[in-house]
């Protein structure tokens, strides 16, 4: 055999690799988004469609499901409640990053007293079911004056409340090995410039990932601001996205409540689809080559 | 970095110190420091309601200019959780829209409300019957008032009976039978499964409730039995699917959003008249229309057997710094001519019969609900009791009759578990509250 | 600049006051937990000894409540039956899944950011009212699933009728949103230093023995963190069950979350809800305790592990 036909062997065996993969990662594709396409026809359906037929494509594109959602049925669009999304999403996934980042790096870095006790907390916290400290804390924020404002909801996020996050990034640090600190000291470096310049960089990928977890489900999370804000006009997309719902009380009109989901995805699928883009960026320090 | 500590420290501090100054104290008053009075009106619903009410809203503040009403309102979708931690905390609005059996929780000893009684010369109460008004009396407070009245009701699908020859409705439970021979063998007459619907039968017989007003069972065990064993045979002879089929093709649903009802093969159900428009306007959305025939019942029945209950009854907060205004406001959305026909039939029609006069006359009642309200005046009933919705009861009866809509148990079985479970549910209810 | 500069001499005067500069970047959780979570916690601890009714004052009454739930209410132990097996079957599937598919997504292909979006999609929705109908759709008698099944020349399952398929129903619903941990896994892999696949593949070794020799081991942080944080998840599973199922059929999917929301929310009875979130916090710590002290024999940190 001469050196170009095993070239080209090699190239076939390559791109039947690449094929597979494809064929395999569509496929995956289709089962997980199937479901998403059938709601994407159902905002366009009535609800005697969305429920008589399971065919996704409906009967006559009518956008006024769109129009009439973003309207709504109450005295303000759906622009007022994206705009107090935003407001409570961007401090909290700005909070959260930093103060998360502060704790991990406490845990992982530093050596003081109580601090298998500390962490023993915060990995504790995760495990009471919120509902029985909803009225603890909603008494809490009661005697401090401060219900039917956004303060219960992003304040706790600068003090790194979320244990999730903080034991994350602890679990992501534990994976940078001691070494980089230790060449930085030698550099010069304080405390604070080893977790900017050396460890910050290096956890990148993590970093990104609070940001869209923080960001995604903050957007998504309805109980929280349903039960600490008393106006509508501070209402966020996600309790409006439950305003007409409650079919008790007569006609639903679910295609408009599914149009407004859609809609209230896309802030977070933007998010991350160009987040992937920087775990890409990413790809030159670590990944696999094809 | 460091001043935004200090900063959050000193936040932390005054916060701490505010915890431990006014841990106990109330609610702050929501009114401002000029002569405006401002009150908070909260309730759940759906687009319709929320656009109605806030246009009675209007009304109002046009007619009393130095009240302003806060509108709070949102879906049904954790609403139980805002009103309780809001109750517990004791910062609920001044006017509520309030479920029938949430007074058990929030208001045992009719303690939890404010007495409307002290504001009979606000609130004009001559439209409403002396039966009604009691399901908002707790312990001789008046702690709400009552907005609609809901029926148990049978309704169908017109064209689809129609279709298959059926013009005339039958009167009985014998004749509906006869209704799902005539029919195809996967289409169903009336869907029925809960354990309310058996109730209905066996309140046409005794011509009595099932759960007295303090919560106790006022059946024998054989009656139960009997109910059982006249929902099997409703069951086998392809009256209503049987509670498996239900359960796999509905889920927890409202019927009104199936393709069966849909498409006709649950060509009729059992439900209460409240929910009949979200029915009716699915239904129109295929072309086809609902229809109420007469209740069916049982030979030498006692009662039509109608359950009915109040819905959504209006509750002034015991805490409130503007009772007046608030006792006013409220008198505007039941009485006013003005707050009627903005309120519309949002929240259905009204049992105040002075706001039902306003509203026909005005033209703002559809044809299912005029059909629905000719129904309930002609039909005798029994009103249901406080304790038949709440949470816990309603698990109890739902899962025994569960049980016996798998087959798991035995009508007798079912009956003796009724009797244990609730009286055990009831007991503990109460045993909260001593 | 002016940032690190406050630090450096904040640093210097804390080093002289204290000997530890850890609890200097500690300090906002520290204060954070003082006053935003001692208080709730401590208070539900207080109210599992108590009758509390929300609306009168709290009536302590020893540990009645935990005496109830393991004698007299049959739903507790049932409650806790049924989400143990859950979360047993949720589990395992859902991180080898998440693993794997972080894996594919990690290769360098065109259009690979579509992909990892497409798979994201589902948990994005999380317990958004759009799945209750979507749900609705997939699994009815005469659902998606059902016309494939039938399709395929099988008969039609009852999918909300029996106690096994509903649990199944749940399940699915529960791998199906496995994105959160297919997120972490990729960023894991993203954060292996290149350089030790290319040393790898110089000794010639091949792909599944890199990932099996390399990637895991290098991952077991990430592992370590999916497994505990999907048992805390699933075992408090709440969404699933209360949208789709409602718990039943008879009680076969009543998990213990929503027994404790009932009974908070609708029972009003506050003091036996904490007391059942304490016996399950309990549970959870165990579980977690075990896996952390097994951890050492398992997971790798490239820190040393001084923890």
């Amino acid at each position: 055999m001469d050196a170009e036909s095993v070239n080209n062997k090699v190239r076939r065996k390559h791109t039947i690799n690449v094929v597979w993969r494809y064929v395999l990662l569509i496929i995956t594709a289709v089962i997980m988004i199937y479901p998403i396409i059938w709601l994407l026809g159902a905002s366009f359906k009535s609800n005697a469609e969305i429920f008589g037929s399971i065919g996704f494509l409906p009967k006559h594109i009518d956008w006024s499901s769109y129009v009439k959602g973003w309207k709504t049925g109450t005295e303000y669009t759906f622009t007022t409640y994206f705009l107090n999304s935003f407001k409570i999403v961007i401090p909290k996934v700005i909070f959260t990053v930093i103060s998360c980042t502060l704790t991990a790096y406490a845990f992982t870095r530093f050596d003081f007293p109580g601090k298998k006790f500390f962490f023993g907390i915060v990995i504790s916290t995760l495990f009471l079911p919120a509902v029985v400290t909803r009225i603890p804390l909603y008494i809490m924020w009661r005697n401090f004056h401060l219900l039917d404002s956004y303060v219960p909801l992003i304040l706790p996020t600068l003090f790194a409340q979320e244990s999730f996050f903080v034991f994350m990034l602890v679990q992501f640090m534990r994976g940078i090995p001691k070494e980089y600190d230790e060449a930085a000291i030698i550099d010069g470096c304080n405390s604070f410039q080893i977790l900017i310049k050396i460890l910050v960089p290096m956890m990148k990928p993590a970093i990104i990932t609070v940001v869209l977890f923080q960001f995604i489900w903050s957007m998504n999370d309805f109980l929280q601001p349903l039960i600490y804000l008393s106006s509508v006009s501070k209402f966020p997309v996600a309790i409006a996205l439950k305003m007409a719902t409650d079919a008790s009380s007569g006609f639903v009109p679910w295609n408009q409540t599914i149009a407004m989901s859609l809609i209230a995805l896309l802030p977070s699928l933007i998010l991350f689809f160009s987040a992937s883009k920087s775990f890409v960026d990413g790809m030159s320090a670590g990944g696999i080559k094809g | 970095m460091l001043s935004k500590l200090k900063k959050a420290s000193l936040v932390v501090a005054a916060a701490l110190t505010c915890l431990t100054l006014v841990a106990c104290g109330k609610s702050s008053s929501s009114s401002d420091k000029s002569d405006k009075v401002t009150i908070r009106f909260s309730w759940w619903g759906n687009d319709d309601r929320h656009k109605d009410t806030l246009k009675a809203i209007k009304a109002f503040e046009k007619k009393n200019p130095d009240i302003k009403v806060k509108a709070e309102y949102s879906g049904w979708d954790g609403f139980d959780q805002k009103m309780a931690t809001q109750v517990s905390g004791g910062t609920e609005a001044d006017v509520m829209q309030i479920n029938y059996d949430w007074y058990l929780n929030f208001s045992p000893n009719g303690q939890g409300f404010a007495d409307l009684n002290k504001y009979k010369n606000i609130i004009d109460l001559s439209g409403y019957s002396k039966e009604i008004l009691k399901a908002g009396n707790i312990d001789g407070k008046l702690n709400g008032i009552p907005h609609g009245e809901n029926t148990r009701v049978i309704a169908v699908n017109k064209d689809i009976l129609n279709k298959y020859g059926i013009t005339e409705y039958p009167k009985t439970w014998t004749g509906w039978e006869k209704v799902a021979k005539t029919l195809p063998d996967d289409y169903y007459p009336i869907e029925f499964s809960s354990f309310l619907d058996i109730i209905c039968y066996i309140t046409q017989k005794t011509g009595k409730t099932f759960l007295s007003e303090d919560g106790k069972i006022n059946y024998s065990q054989q009656d139960l039995q009997d109910g059982f064993d006249w929902y099997q045979q409703m069951v086998d002879s392809g009256v209503t699917p049987s509670r498996k089929w239900v359960m796999d093709t509905i889920g927890h649903d409202s019927i009104a959003t199936t393709k069966e009802f849909l498409n006709g093969k649950l060509t009729g159900f059992f439900d209460w008249t409240a929910v009949l428009n979200s029915f009716s306007t699915n239904l129109k959305q295929t072309g086809m229309k609902l229809d109420i025939p007469p209740f069916p019942e049982v030979e030498n029945a006692k009662s039509d057997g109608a359950i009915k209950k109040p819905t959504m009854l209006f509750s002034i907060s015991k805490h409130s710094q503007h009772p007046k205004e608030a006792a006013k406001f409220l008198n505007f959305i039941l009485n006013d001519p003005d707050g009627v026909k903005a309120m519309g039939t949002s929240r259905g029609l009204p049992v105040n019969t002075k706001a039902q006069a306003i509203l026909e006359k005005n033209g703002q009642v559809d044809d299912i609900t005029k059909k629905a309200i000719n129904y309930s005046k002609n039909t005798t009933g029994v009103m249901e009791s406080r304790y038949m919705e709440l949470s816990q009861i309603a698990t109890a009866y739902n899962d025994v009759t569960d049980s016996f809509g798998v087959g798991k148990i035995s009508s007798k079985e079912a009956a003796k578990e009724i009797i244990t479970k609730v009286n055990a549910a009831v007991k503990q209810v109460k045993s909260k509250t001593n | 600049m002016v940032l690190s500069f406050s630090f450096i001499t904040l640093e210097a005067s804390i080093l002289k006051a204290r000997k530890n500069m850890g609890l200097l970047y500690l300090l906002p959780w520290l204060i954070g937990t003082a006053v935003f979570t001692v208080y709730p916690f401590i208070s539900s601890l207080f109210y599992s000894f108590t009758n509390y009714d929300l609306i009168s004052k709290p009536k302590f009454i020893g540990f009645a409540n935990y005496v109830e739930m393991f004698t007299t209410d049959p739903d507790f132990i049932n409650s806790l039956k049924v989400t143990v097996e859950y979360t047993v079957l949720t589990v395992p599937i859902q991180l080898a899944f998440a693993l794997f598919l972080a894996f594919i997504l990690n290769f360098k292909l065109k259009g690979i950011n579509f992909f990892r979006t497409a798979y994201y999609v589902p948990s994005i929705l999380g317990g958004n009212v759009a799945v209750a109908i979507l749900w609705k759709f997939l699994f009815t008698k005469e659902g998606l699933i059902n016309q494939m099944i039938e399709a395929l020349g099988g008969k039609g399952v009852g999918w909300l009728s029996s106690p096994s398929n509903a649990m199944f129903v749940l399940v699915i619903l529960g791998v199906w949103q496995f994105g959160s941990s297919m997120v972490i896994f990729l960023s894991a892999l993203q954060q292996i230093p290149l350089d030790l696949y290319e040393a790898a593949q110089v000794d010639g070794a091949k792909k599944w023995t890199i990932f099996f020799k390399i990637t895991i081991p290098l991952i077991t942080p990430t592992i370590f963190f999916n497994l505990v944080m999907q048992l805390v998840n699933k075992l408090q599973e709440f969404n699933g069950p209360y949208l789709i199922t409602n718990g039943g059929p008879t009680k076969s999917t009543y998990f213990t979350s929503l027994i404790i929301y009932d009974n908070a929310f609708k029972n009003f009875r506050m003091g036996y809800a904490s007391a059942m979130s304490w016996v399950l916090f309990t549970i959870i710590a165990a579980l977690a305790l075990i896996i952390f002290k097994t951890s050492d024999r398992w997971v790798y940190y490239s820190d040393g592990g001084n923890n």
